[in-house]
C-alpha cells in the first residue's frame, strides 16, 4: 500500500514536471518579450528604452539562459516560492492565494448544482433508455452544452439581473448566495451535459448487471434499484469528479470576465497574454497538484468502496 | 419492444449529414443577385459578406428571415456559409482527436508495459495542462484559421478517447478470439488493427459529438478573446461572440448560430449513442 | 500558517456571504458613494509608470499635478502655484504652495519635485509616457523647500506642458527600485482622495483624504469596480450598479431612448483611428497608392452608422480638439473610381482574375489587428470587402495582444489597424519624424519626408502661437498629401452617467483626466425630476 502510494506520488511528480517543461517552452518560444510587454501597457504607452528593458531583465533574472531559469524556478517552487509576477512585481504565491479560493468556491457550488440537477435527470433517463424522459433530459443537457457559457451567462444576467432584478448583474459576494447565483448557475449549466452523460452511462451499466437483474426478479422497486445502481456506480462517478478538478481550480476565463469575478481563470488569461511566466507556472503547479491529489483521493475511495479493484488496475474511463 | 441500433442510427445520421451537405451547397443556397454560380437564383438571395450599413440589426422578417447582424448582413446566409467553417472545424477536430486517441489507446492496451506507461504519462501531461496556454501559444505561433483551431482542440481532447479505447483494448486482448488469432500466428500489428481496434473504437466514437461541439465552442471562446477564425469566414462561433454585446436588443444574432450548433451536437450525439449502443448490449 | 490565514481571510467573504444573505442587504449609506467602472485592473498606482487608462483615472483622484489642464486644455495651477521660464525658455522655476501635504501629514516639498524629475530621466526608469517630455532636461535642483529649478539644454515649445506632472514622495522612493517599490500598491496620496482598500482584480475603494490641502470633495467614497466586459458592464450600469461607463453608439442610443435614470454625454476625443501601412514595402511606397487605399473606404457612411454619427472622417494627424487642427483641409473623399485610376497610375493593374498586380507581384497583403475591439473588427471587415471589390486582397490576422504590440513596436507588419491617443501638446515628431523609427520611436510605419521633418523641427522652437499655427497647417497638408497611414476617423466618445451624479464636465481629455474631472462630482438620490 505504502509502496503503491509512493510510486503514485513519483509518477505524479514526473507528470507535473513534464507539464511545466512544456508550458515553459511554449511561453518562452512564443513571440512577445515579457520585459517589453511588462513595461508597455495601455493606450498612452510607448516602447520602453533599451536601458529600461535591460534593467527589468536583470531584476527578474531574464538575462539568464532559459534552462537555468526553469531549473532555478522549479527549485524555488519546491519551497513554495513561485517568484514575482512580471506584471506587477508581487509574489505569485500571494496572487494565487487570492484567486484560488474564489474560483474553487464558485466552481464547487456549480458542480453541486450540476449534480443536483444532473443525477435526477440521468436517473429518469436511465429508467427507460430511449424513452421520453431519456430524450428530454438529453435535449436539456445538449441545449446548455450548445450555447457557449458567455451567451448563457449574458442571457441569464439580462433576465434575472436586469428584467426581474432578482440578482445583481455582477458577482457581489457581500450579498451572499444571491450575489453569486448567476455565475454559479452559468457554470453549473455548462457542466450539466457531461455530468448527465456519465451518470446515465454508469446507471445503465449498473442496472443491466446480473445483480440488478436478480434484484428486479425478486421484486425490488424502481427507486431502490436506481439507488442501488448509484451506489454501485460510485467508482466511475468518483473518477468523473476527479476529472472535473482541473476546471474547478483553473476556472473559466469567459464566465469570470463576464461577471467580473477575480478568479484564477482571469489571472491565467492575463498572465498568458502578458507572457508572465512565473504566474503561469505557479498556476500550472497549483492546478496540477490539485489534479494529482484529487485522483489519489478518488483512487483511495474507490478501493474502499469496491475492494474487488486490485491495486493499479483501476481505469477511470472503463464504465462510461 | 426496443428498436435496433441500425434503425435508431438512420435518422440521426441523416440529420448529421445535412450539415456537411448544407456546407457544400452553401454557394448555391445563399448568394447575392450576381454572385451565384451559373446565374441561378438562390433560395436565400443574400450575399453573406455584403454589408448594408443602413440595415443593421434588423429583426427577423420577410426580407431577412433570420434578421441581420451588426453590419447589416443576412443572418441566414451567414449561417449557411458558416456551416462550412464550423462543421469543418468540428469534423476535423473530432476525426483527429479520435484517430490519435484510438491509436494511442489501442497501442497502449495491446502492447502494455513501457508503451502503456508512456502513453498514460502523455495522457496525464495533456490532461493536467492548462488548455488556455496551448491555445494562446498556438494563436501566437500560427495564424488563426479553422485548421489551426481544429488541431488545437484535437490536441487537448484526444486523451479522453485514448483512455476509453485503452480500457476496452485491455479487455479484448484477453478475449478468446484474440487468443485464437495469436495462436494462428497473426502478427501484433494485425491483432492491433484487425482484432482489437474495431471492437475498441465504439466507446471512443461516443465522445465524437462532444468533441464536435467542443470544437465549435472553443472557436466561439477564442472569438470571445478575439482570436477566432479571421474574417471574412462567417463562423458560428464568431457570430456568437460578436453578438454578445447586443444580446439584449438583437437576440437573433446569437440565437441562430446557437440553434444550429444545438442541432449539430444533438444529431451527432444521437448517432454516437446509436453506434455505441452495440457496445453496451 | 500565514498562507492558511490568508486563505481563510479571502475565502471567508464568500462563505460568510451565505450568512449575510439571510440578513438582507447591507444597509450602508450609498448616497455619498460613487460607483465607477474600470475596464481593466491597474497594475500599479505609481504616477510615473502609469500608462493605461485604468491607472490614470484612479491616480487622477489620488495625485494632484504640478500644473493641471482645465476643461479647455489651459494649464492652470495645481500643486505648483506657478511654473515660469526665463526668456530663453531654458530655466523653469517651480513654486509650490505652502501648506500642501501628503496623506500622512508630511509636507510636499521641492525635494519631491527634484526627485521625481531625476527619476523620470534615469535611463533605468520605464517612465514610458513622460520620459520623452524631459529629453532635454539637464538638472533639477532644490532652491528652497517650496522652490525647484529645472534646467534644459534646448528650448522646446511644449516644455511647459510637461509640468502636467504628478509627484512621487521622495522619502518613500529615493534609492529604491521604482518598478518594484511596494508603495506602488499603497500610494501616498496628495489629492482629494486616498486609497483605502484594494481587492485585487475586483475593486479599489477610495475615501476622502482628510489631509488634502484643497477643497473637500463632495463624495465620501469612490469605488472603482473592475468590469472588463461591456456585455455585463452595461446591464450593471442600467440597473444602477455602476454610475458611469464608456458607451458604444448602440448603447448610447439605448440610453437616450429610454430616458430616466441615465444620460449620455459626448466629447471630441484627442485621438484618431488609422490603418498603418508599412511604407518600406513595395505595396505602400507610393503616395498615390496610399491615397487610393484611403479613398476606397466609405468613412462617411461608417461614421453615420457604426458610430451613430459620433465620428467624422479624419483629414490628418491633428484632431479638432487641438488648437493646431486645420479645419480647412478636406479629408480624402470616398471615390472608388478615382481610387481605381490612382492605382492604375501607380502601376497596379487589374488582371483577368480581377486582382491587381504590378510587375508580376499581386496586391495581396496581411492586416494585423490586436484581439479585442468590437468596432475595429467591424471596420476591418468592411474595409476588407471594399478592397476585394477593388481588386486588392487583404487577409486579416487577429493577433494575440502580446504578439501584436511586439510586432507593431518593431514595425514588423505589413499593415495594422490602431487608434492613437494624443496629449494636449500637439507635437507630431514622436510619430512622424523620420528619425523616430523602431525600436524606440513610434514612427513604426517608417514614414520619411524631408519637408515634414523640417517643419516639425521649426515648430519645436516656434513659441509664437499664430506662427506655429501656420506651420502646423502646412505640416498637415504635407502629411495629408503623403497619407503615410490611412487616417480613418476623429471619434467623439460618448459616456453614460447616472442621473444621480451632478457636476459632470467633459473635456477633450474625457471626463476624468483634467481638473477637477471626477473630483468635482457630487451624488444624490437617484430620482428623476417629475
Amino acid at each position: 500500500m505504502l509502496r503503491a502510494l509512493l510510486r503514485r506520488a513519483l509518477a505524479a511528480l514526473a507528470t507535473l514536471v513534464g507539464v511545466l517543461v512544456v508550458v515553459f517552452a511554449l511561453l518562452s518560444a512564443a513571440p512577445g518579450d515579457p520585459a517589453a510587454l511588462a513595461l508597455r501597457d495601455g493606450a498612452r504607452a510607448r516602447p520602453a528604452s533599451p536601458e529600461a528593458v535591460a534593467a527589468f531583465r536583470a531584476a527578474y533574472g531574464l538575462d539568464r539562459p532559459a534552462a537555468v531559469r526553469l531549473v532555478s524556478w522549479v527549485g524555488r517552487a519546491a519551497r513554495l516560492d513561485f517568484g514575482r509576477s512580471f506584471r506587477d512585481g508581487r509574489p505569485v504565491a500571494a496572487r494565487i492565494a487570492e484567486t484560488v479560493p474564489i474560483t474553487l468556491a464558485l466552481n464547487l457550488a456549480a458542480l453541486l448544482l450540476a449534480l443536483a440537477a444532473g443525477v435526477p435527470l440521468a436517473a429518469a433517463a436511465a429508467r427507460r433508455p430511449g424513452g421520453a424522459a431519456d430524450r428530454l433530459s438529453g435535449l436539456v443537457a445538449d441545449l446548455f452544452f450548445s450555447a457557449p457559457a458567455f451567451v448563457t451567462g449574458t442571457a441569464l444576467l439580462l433576465v434575472f439581473g436586469v428584467r426581474l432584478g432578482w440578482t445583481p448583474v455582477l458577482a457581489e459576494p457581500e450579498e451572499g448566495l444571491r450575489g453569486v447565483a448567476l455565475p454559479i448557475v452559468t457554470l453549473g449549466l455548462a457542466a450539466l451535459a457531461p455530468v448527465t452523460r456519465v451518470v446515465r452511462a454508469c446507471l445503465l451499466e449498473a442496472l443491466a448487471s446480473p445483480a440488478a437483474l436478480a434484484a428486479k426478479a425478486r421484486g425490488e422497486g424502481e427507486a431502490a434499484a436506481v439507488l442501488r445502481a448509484l451506489r454501485r456506480s460510485a467508482v466511475p462517478l468518483l473518477a468523473l469528479g476527479a476529472s472535473l478538478v482541473p476546471q474547478l481550480v483553473a476556472g473559466s476565463v469567459l464566465v469570470e470576465r463576464l461577471f467580473a469575478v477575480p478568479g484564477t481563470g482571469q489571472l491565467l488569461a492575463d498572465s498568458v497574454f502578458a507572457r508572465d511566466v512565473p504566474s503561469v507556472l505557479g498556476l500550472t503547479v497549483v492546478a496540477g497538484a490539485a489534479v494529482v491529489v484529487a485522483s489519489a483521493v478518488a483512487d483511495g475511495l474507490s478501493a474502499v468502496l469496491d475492494p474487488r479493484l486490485a491495486e493499479g488496475e483501476r481505469e477511470p474511463g472503463e464504465a462510461s | 419492444m426496443r428498436t435496433t441500433p441500425r434503425t435508431r442510427a438512420a435518422p440521426a445520421a441523416a440529420l448529421l449529414l445535412l450539415f456537411p451537405l448544407v456546407a457544400l451547397l452553401a454557394p448555391l443556397l445563399a448568394h447575392g443577385p450576381s454572385g451565384g454560380p451559373g446565374g441561378l437564383r438562390a433560395p436565400i438571395p443574400w450575399d453573406p459578406g455584403e454589408p448594408d450599413l443602413d440595415a443593421r440589426l434588423r429583426p427577423p422578417g420577410a426580407d431577412h428571415w433570420l434578421g441581420t447582424d451588426d453590419l447589416g448582413r443576412d443572418v441566414l446566409a451567414r449561417l449557411v456559409h458558416g456551416a462550412r467553417v464550423s462543421t469543418g472545424v468540428g469534423l476535423l477536430a473530432a476525426a483527429l482527436s479520435i484517430a490519435v486517441g484510438a491509436l494511442a489507446g489501442a497501442l497502449a492496451g495491446v502492447a502494455g508495459g513501457a508503451t502503456d506507461r508512456g502513453v498514460l504519462f502523455l495522457v496525464e501531461v495533456v490532461q493536467a495542462f492548462p488548455p488556455l496556454v496551448l491555445v494562446a501559444a498556438g494563436a501566437a505561433f500560427f495564424p488563426p484559421a479553422a485548421a489551426t483551431i481544429a488541431v488545437l482542440v484535437a490536441a487537448t481532447s484526444w486523451p479522453d478517447s485514448a483512455r476509453l479505447v485503452r480500457a476496452q483494448a485491455r479487455r479484448l486482448v484477453r478475449a478468446p478470439f484474440v487468443d485464437a488469432a495469436r495462436a494462428g500466428g497473426a502478427s501484433a500489428t494485425r491483432i492491433l488493427f484487425r482484432h482489437v481496434l474495431p471492437g475498441a473504437l465504439a466507446p471512443a466514437l461516443a465522445t465524437a459529438p462532444y468533441v464536435l461541439g467542443a470544437a465549435v465552442l472553443t472557436e466561439a471562446g477564442l472569438s470571445f478573446l478575439g482570436l477566432g477564425t479571421p474574417p471574412p469566414a462567417p463562423s458560428w462561433g464568431r457570430a456568437l461572440a460578436d453578438a454578445r454585446e447586443s444580446l439584449g436588443s438583437a437576440w437573433w444574432c446569437a440565437a441562430a448560430p446557437a440553434a444550429a450548433l444545438f442541432l449539430f451536437v444533438l444529431s451527432a450525439r444521437r448517432l454516437g449513442d446509436a453506434l455505441s449502443g452495440r457496445g453496451r448490449g | 500558517m500565514r498562507a492558511r490565514s490568508r486563505l481563510l481571510r479571502l475565502a471567508l467573504p464568500l462563505l460568510a456571504a451565505v450568512l449575510a444573505a439571510a440578513c438582507g442587504r447591507v444597509g450602508k449609506d450609498q448616497e455619498a458613494v460613487i460607483n465607477r467602472r474600470l475596464e481593466g485592473e491597474p497594475r500599479a498606482l505609481n504616477p510615473l509608470l502609469a500608462t493605461s487608462d485604468p491607472e490614470n483615472v484612479v491616480l487622477a483622484l489620488l495625485s494632484r499635478n504640478l500644473l493641471d489642464y482645465d476643461e479647455k486644455l489651459n494649464l492652470v495651477p495645481g500643486l505648483a502655484a506657478s511654473v515660469e521660464s526665463d526668456p530663453a525658455h531654458l530655466v523653469y522655476t517651480v513654486k509650490l504652495r505652502p501648506g500642501e501635504t501628503w496623506e500622512d501629514g508630511s509636507p510636499v516639498t521641492a525635494d519631491d519635485v527634484a526627485y521625481t524629475l531625476q527619476a523620470i530621466v534615469d535611463p533605468k526608469t520605464p517612465a514610458l509616457y513622460r520620459k520623452s517630455l524631459f529629453d532635454a532636461m539637464e538638472k533639477a535642483e532644490v532652491v528652497d523647500p517650496l522652490t525647484a529649478r529645472v534646467t534644459f539644454s534646448r528650448p522646446s515649445v511644449g516644455q511647459r506642458d510637461a509640468f502636467n506632472l504628478p509627484l512621487l514622495p521622495a522619502k518613500l522612493y529615493r534609492g529604491t527600485d521604482l518598478t518594484s517599490n511596494p508603495r506602488n500598491r499603497r500610494p501616498l496620496a496628495n489629492g482629494p482622495f486616498r486609497l483605502a482598500d484594494w481587492e485585487p482584480g475586483r475593486l479599489l475603494r477610495l475615501v476622502r483624504n482628510t489631509q488634502y490641502f484643497g477643497e473637500r470633495p463632495a463624495a465620501e467614497q469612490v469605488v472603482f469596480r473592475v468590469v472588463p466586459e461591456t456585455a455585463s458592464a452595461f446591464p450593471s450600469f442600467r440597473s444602477g450598479g455602476l454610475d458611469e461607463m464608456r458607451l458604444t453608439a448602440a448603447l448610447k442610443a439605448e440610453v437616450d431612448a429610454s430616458g430616466g435614470r441615465q444620460r449620455s454625454l459626448v466629447y471630441d476625443e484627442l485621438a484618431y483611428t488609422y490603418i498603418a501601412w508599412n511604407n518600406r514595402l513595395p505595396f505602400f511606397d507610393d503616395a498615390r497608392t496610399r491615397r487610393a487605399l484611403t479613398m476606397l473606404i466609405d468613412r462617411e457612411t461608417i461614421a453615420r452608422t457604426l458610430y451613430g454619427g459620433l465620428a467624422r472622417p479624419a483629414n490628418g494627424p491633428v484632431p479638432p480638439g487641438l488648437w493646431s487642427h486645420d479645419a480647412s483641409l478636406p479629408p480624402w473623399p470616398y471615390d472608388p473610381a478615382k481610387a481605381a485610376a490612382l492605382l492604375d497610375e501607380a502601376g497596379w493593374r487589374k488582371g483577368p482574375d480581377g486582382l491587381r498586380s504590378r510587375a508580376g507581384k499581386r496586391f495581396a497583403f496581411t492586416l494585423s489587428i490586436g484581439a479585442g475591439s468590437e468596432r475595429q473588427r467591424q471596420i476591418v471587415e468592411l474595409v476588407q470587402r471594399a478592397y476585394r471589390d477593388a481588386g486588392i486582397e487583404m487577409d486579416v490576422r487577429p493577433m494575440e495582444w502580446g504578439a501584436f504590440t511586439t510586432a507593431v513596436d518593431a514595425g514588423d507588419y505589413e499593415a495594422c489597424s490602431l487608434a492613437l491617443n494624443l496629449d494636449p501638446n500637439p507635437d507630431l515628431a514622436p510619430n512622424f519624424r523620420s528619425t523616430a523609427v523602431p525600436p524606440e520611436g513610434m514612427n513604426h510605419m517608417f514614414y520619411r519626408d524631408p519637408k515634414a521633418d523640417a517643419l516639425m523641427d521649426e515648430i519645436a522652437t516656434t513659441f509664437d502661437r499664430e506662427k506655429a499655427r501656420a506651420l502646423y497647417a502646412e505640416l498637415q497638408r504635407v502629411i495629408h498629401e503623403d497619407e503615410p497611414i490611412t487616417f480613418l476617423h476623429f471619434v467623439s466618445v460618448s459616456w453614460g452617467v447616472s442621473d444621480r451624479i451632478h457636476h459632470v464636465e467633459t473635456s477633450p481629455l474625457g471626463l476624468f483626466l483634467f481638473w477637477p474631472g471626477g473630483a468635482g462630482w457630487t451624488s444624490g438620490r437617484g430620482t428623476a425630476p417629475l
